[in-house]
């Protein structure tokens, strides 16, 4: 109804903020800043204050008056955001008080919900299916292709976003817009490096971590002789095991679909090659304890001084400092080392949707797109101290990348950034693929005996009936 | 329950001969039970007074006792997290349920073992096959007839499904007890031109009410236990019951959590331990009637 | 009595509400009115379901998308796909080994505990707390336990027992695991099997036993011919109980695996569970989890006539 209204003024204004957006580009963070708050994101602003605020935002300070007037509208009632619980407390605290600001600000009690990041996706399709439910869902990679009905359009705030602060990803788009209609916006990127302990990498002497999978067999060898093995997780679950071995799988030049994203490709001998190689990983640097390792399992061994390297967030680095551990000084982190086809990453990250069986839906949408503004989206990376990754590109400029050179590399990661389903385009049937773990079960079923070609097998015979579910 | 027992006098050789059978065929493998069987709990409550320094960094210790006992476990749970509301939701939830469930039970109970009416077996029956329906078995149908009631995320959600395997138990184990209890006195009342309800209601269930007891405890504390609907049908945390909340919300990212966890798991086990110390009697006689007898 | 007079006056001018009430206190209509309560509730929240649940297994649902009727193809799906197969493996080894043991041990535990000693009492409340506490909050203890970084079993193997070089990865090893997993299931449930098995014992004749004590058989036939018969029903009817509960397991695998590592410790419950919530197949998911029913009905079926031929 109203929307038909705002319509019409909507399109001159987006294409005004396109041209104010690359005014903003020159101008500092803190100009692009008045900006946002200057633009009336909420579907209710009318189309007055919209010509108002437009013309102004950015360059007086009447921007800033109309930012005033713009984030008192009238939302009331109760707001649930479900998230997973990060690795980084801080970042979750500063989220919570963001949240709490927000609420007091439009007269809306929110509440932030954090469970384990294994739990979040059997909640949310509980939460389809039930129509009730968290307002708000901070999803993982491209579930919004998954539940693409059950969200709300995310256009107007996506593209605004997208126009103000240079872009998002172009992984993260892939995940996010869902057969063109943007369904959730891209809130961050949760990399992963290498993260080791030098003076143990010494002992077997190496001085560094290695570039290439073979010199990682090799220092891998040394060191589960030395007793302090590097392990990584071949087990079902959502961040470490993906982020991984899709990557381990496209360095060595496999994939799992063509770019058609519907032939299946995964046996090939490239991918033969890359199991071979993971069970040779397996059998002379991994233990057997990396098959029921989570999420979590990684952090609790490295902090009980028991693996000398893991691939994993920043959290492990955060952690031992913020804990004072004795061996908080020891720790490196170094990029994933390259295959044959060079280096790729699985990106975990996470995208606000706004479910559509809410009841408050214009107050998800106002509170997903204002924490995404400078004056809170910086405070957050701040606190999560480099641990997420912004989506926006212009958040480059954050200090909080550069202040500790222990932790620089994981935006270098960012570059070697893929869609789950890679090279096709990003998909329901991806997400399935996805969901089933096929392809980190095909590595962990031959890492346990199973012939690698039989395992290649099975994960292709699966791959058909997502991918082809018609064919017989 | 308490009649005589058997008292095996296996054979008794010289004393010292029956000392040493006594102990190696009794008492060994008592004590093995007993380890085995209780060991976890000493190890949730020592794991519970521990400090989070004590349980991951000091690892040159004896882990079975405790060098520097606190309490910061517990406060954790009390100031921190929302076990307070778990717990009063686990509670509200499971008294509400039992009181539905043994309500039903008891009403149908004694239609099924006292008056005679057409299909009276077939129900019998047919309320005993669905007690062995699982959970498992109808969580998904169940989501959409939660989701069609409106109560996803409410506590009726679990109030009115507890029932469902609360109310073939309370029936079932309810029908044996009124059958063991004489007619003579409802009888005499129906002649004095009491109402079948008041028959009912004034002389069989007061002479029911141990029976009534037994099925209680059981129906709470199946409702105490039950973690699947709770899992599924509850969403917020302020929802939550102590089970879901504990798997949900207490174990950290970042570092383990154990020590929380145990101190949790110790408080949420502690309502039932009670119930069940009290009555330990009624409850052993449920079990064996209403797992044995029928 | 108050009621004398008032059964009079019945008699002469029956109005319209005693009538009602005469209809009421008729021993079918009672009967229907106070079973009513009971029978809403379960037609509700069992038996639609049930129906419900037929009607989801033959559509292809997924969350957030409609479903439309596609007939058995859920069941062929199930039937071929590698993981379900693994699934029903894993399930009915589970039900057996963990019943087998369970039998085995709460038939043992119960005869020590049929012994007279000090502290017996006291003894049998203790025992029952494997049974009594909720198997989740246990189970996370046994998880503790397990934890590959922290496992106390491990450091009594090292320190007290002389374990050299790896652990074992109690939970990450595929065998292992489901061992673990069948392991927790027989310690929670000895003690339901012991108590019920001792109130059978209870119930053995003294007189019988003194008399075959007297004829010179010794403690082995005198349980082969005496006790075992005596409870034989009791421990039929246990054991029967057990295997549906072990059957339908969920919690204990879902908080100390999820199903893994590699779905070796993956049961129908899990399975369903993961295929419908975490893969949003809902339809697919229900034709797993119905997959259990004709297995449990056999079960059922044979409880049932077991029970009547005990009261008969």
């Amino acid at each position: 109804m109203s929307d038909n209204v705002d319509m019409t003024p909507r399109i001159p204004r987006r294409k005004f903020l396109k041209r104010a957006g690359l005014a903003a580009a020159g101008l500092t963070l803190g100009a692009a800043g008045l900006a946002a708050c200057g633009d009336p994101t909420s579907t209710s602003a009318t189309s007055a204050t919209t010509a108002a605020s437009g013309s102004n935002a950015g360059t007086t300070a009447a921007g800033v008056t109309a930012a005033g007037a713009s984030t008192t509208k009238q939302f009331s009632g109760e707001l649930r955001l479900l998230q997973w619980v990060s690795f980084v407390p801080a970042a979750d605290e500063e989220f919570k008080r963001q949240a709490d600001e927000w609420g007091k600000k439009n007269n809306v009690k929110v509440t932030i919900e954090a469970i384990p990041g294994n739990e979040v996706q059997p909640k949310t399709v509980a939460a389809i299916e039930a129509k009730a439910g968290p307002d708000i869902i901070q999803m993982d990679y491209n579930w919004p292709w998954l539940y693409e009905t059950a969200l709300v359009d995310m256009s107007k705030e996506y593209n605004d976003l997208k126009t103000k602060f240079g872009g998002f990803f172009p992984f993260l788009e892939g995940n996010s817009v869902v057969n063109g209609t943007p369904r959730a916006i891209p809130y961050c990127v949760v990399p992963g490096a290498w993260v080791y302990r030098k003076s143990w990498f010494k002992e077997v002497g190496a001085d560094k971590f290695p570039e290439t999978w073979d010199q990682f067999l090799d220092v891998g060898k040394k060191l589960k002789a030395a007793n302090h093995p590097m392990l990584q997780t071949m087990g079902q679950t959502f961040g470490d095991s993906p982020g991984m071995w899709y990557s381990f799988l496209w360095e060595h030049g496999g994939k799992e679909v063509m770019e058609d994203g519907k032939t299946v490709a995964i046996n090939s001998p490239e991918t033969l090659a890359a199991v071979e190689k993971a069970v040779t990983i397996y059998n002379n640097v991994f233990t057997p304890d990396v098959l029921a390792w989570d999420d979590n399992s990684n952090n609790k061994a490295f902090l009980a001084e028991q693996i000398s390297a893991t691939l994993n967030g920043a959290s492990i680095y955060l952690t031992s400092k913020k804990q004072n551990a004795p061996f908080a000084n020891d720790l490196a982190h170094a990029i994933q080392p390259a295959g044959p086809q060079g280096r790729a990453a699985t990106q975990l990250n996470k995208t606000h949707a706004v479910m559509g069986y809410s009841k408050n839906v214009d107050a998800a949408r106002d509170f997903v797109n204002w924490i995404m503004q400078p004056d809170q989206y910086n405070k957050w990376l701040e606190a999560g101290g480099a641990y997420s990754i912004y989506s926006l590109k212009s958040y480059d400029s954050n200090p909080v990348y550069t202040k500790d050179p222990n932790l620089t590399v994981f935006k270098e990661t960012i570059q070697y950034g893929r869609n789950v389903g890679w090279p096709g385009p990003p998909s329901q049937a991806a997400s399935q693929a996805f969901s089933k773990y096929l392809i980190v079960n095909m590595f962990a079923a031959a890492a346990k005996g199973k012939a690698p070609k039989d395992a290649i097998a099975d994960t292709e015979a699966e791959l058909n009936k997502i991918y082809n579910p018609n064919k017989k | 329950m308490a009649q005589a027992q058997p008292t095996l006098h296996i054979v008794r050789g010289s004393r010292w001969g029956y000392r040493a059978q006594r102990i190696f065929f009794f008492w060994v493998p008592m004590l093995f039970f007993l380890v085995v069987l209780l060991f976890p709990f000493y190890w949730m409550l020592i794991t519970s007074f521990k400090t989070d320094r004590e349980l991951y960094y000091d690892r040159k210790a004896n882990p079975f006792l405790v060098s520097s006992p606190t309490l910061e476990q517990y406060l954790y749970l009390f100031e921190k997290s929302s076990f307070t509301q778990w717990l009063l939701n686990t509670v509200i939830i499971s008294v509400a349920s039992t009181t539905l469930s043994l309500t039903c039970g008891v009403l149908a109970g004694y239609a099924l073992a006292r008056l005679r009416f057409k299909g009276a077996s077939a129900l019998a029956i047919g309320i005993f096959v669905t007690y062995l329906v699982p959970q498992t078995l109808l969580f998904l149908p169940l989501q959409d007839v939660v989701r069609g009631f409106q109560l996803y995320d409410t506590p009726f959600a679990l109030i009115f499904t507890y029932p469902t395997f609360l109310i073939p138990f309370c029936t079932w184990l309810l029908m044996g007890y009124f059958k063991s209890i004489p007619q003579e006195l409802e009888e005499a009342a129906l002649m004095d031109g009491a109402s079948r309800f008041i028959a009912m209601w004034r002389i069989a269930l007061p002479l029911a009410v141990p029976g009534i007891l037994s099925a209680g405890i059981f129906a709470f504390t199946l409702s105490w236990n039950e973690f699947l609907y709770a899992l599924i049908f509850l969403s917020s945390s302020a929802q939550k019951t102590i089970p879901v909340g504990i798997t949900s919300e207490l174990f950290r990212a970042d570092a383990p959590s154990y020590g929380q966890i145990m101190a949790a798991a110790i408080l949420g086990s502690v309502p039932v331990a009670i119930a069940y110390a009290f009555l330990v009697e009624y409850y052993v006689a449920g079990l064996s009637a209403g797992s044995v007898k029928g | 009595m108050a009621v004398q007079p008032q059964r009079l006056e019945e008699a002469y001018r029956p109005s319209a509400l005693t009538r009602l009430r005469s209809f009421l206190d008729r021993e079918a209509v009672f009967a229907w009115i106070i079973l009513t309560p009971a029978l809403l509730i379960l037609a509700l929240f069992i038996a639609y379901p049930f129906v419900l649940g037929i009607w989801l297994s033959l559509t292809d649902k997924r969350a957030s998308v409609p479903g439309n009727f596609i007939g058995i193809e859920n069941f062929i799906k199930d039937v071929q796909d590698t993981i379900f197969q693994k699934t029903v493996v894993n399930t009915f080894v589970y039900t057996a080994v963990a019943t087998v043991f369970k039998l085995i041990l709460g038939l043992a535990l119960a005869l020590l505990m049929n012994q007279p000693f000090r502290g017996k009492n006291l003894v049998r409340a203790f025992v029952l707390l494997p049974w009594i506490v909720p198997t989740v909050l246990s189970t996370v203890a046994w998880q503790w336990m397990f934890d590959p970084s922290y496992s106390v079993l491990n450091w009594t193997l090292k320190n007290w027992l002389g374990w050299s070089g790896a652990f074992p990865s109690w939970l990450g090893d595929p065998f292992l695991a489901l061992c673990c997993v069948i392991a927790v299931n027989i310690w929670r449930g000895v003690p339901f099997f012991a108590i019920s098995l001792l109130a059978g014992l209870q119930t053995v004749s003294l007189e019988l036993y003194e008399a075959s004590a007297i004829d010179g058989a010794n403690p082995a036939q005198r349980f082969w011919h005496i006790t075992l018969p005596t409870i034989r029903p009791v421990l039929t009817i246990v054991t029967l109980f057990s295997v549906v509960w072990t059957f339908a397991d969920f919690q204990l695998v879902y908080v100390l695996t999820r199903g893994g590592p590699l779905n070796s410790t993956q049961l129908f419950a899990t399975y369903a569970y993961d295929t419908a919530l975490r893969g949003g197949q809902i339809g697919l998911g229900a034709s797993i989890a119905l997959f259990m029913f004709p297995i449990l009905a056999v079960v059922v079926f044979i409880i049932q006539r077991s029970l009547r031929r005990e009261a008969h």
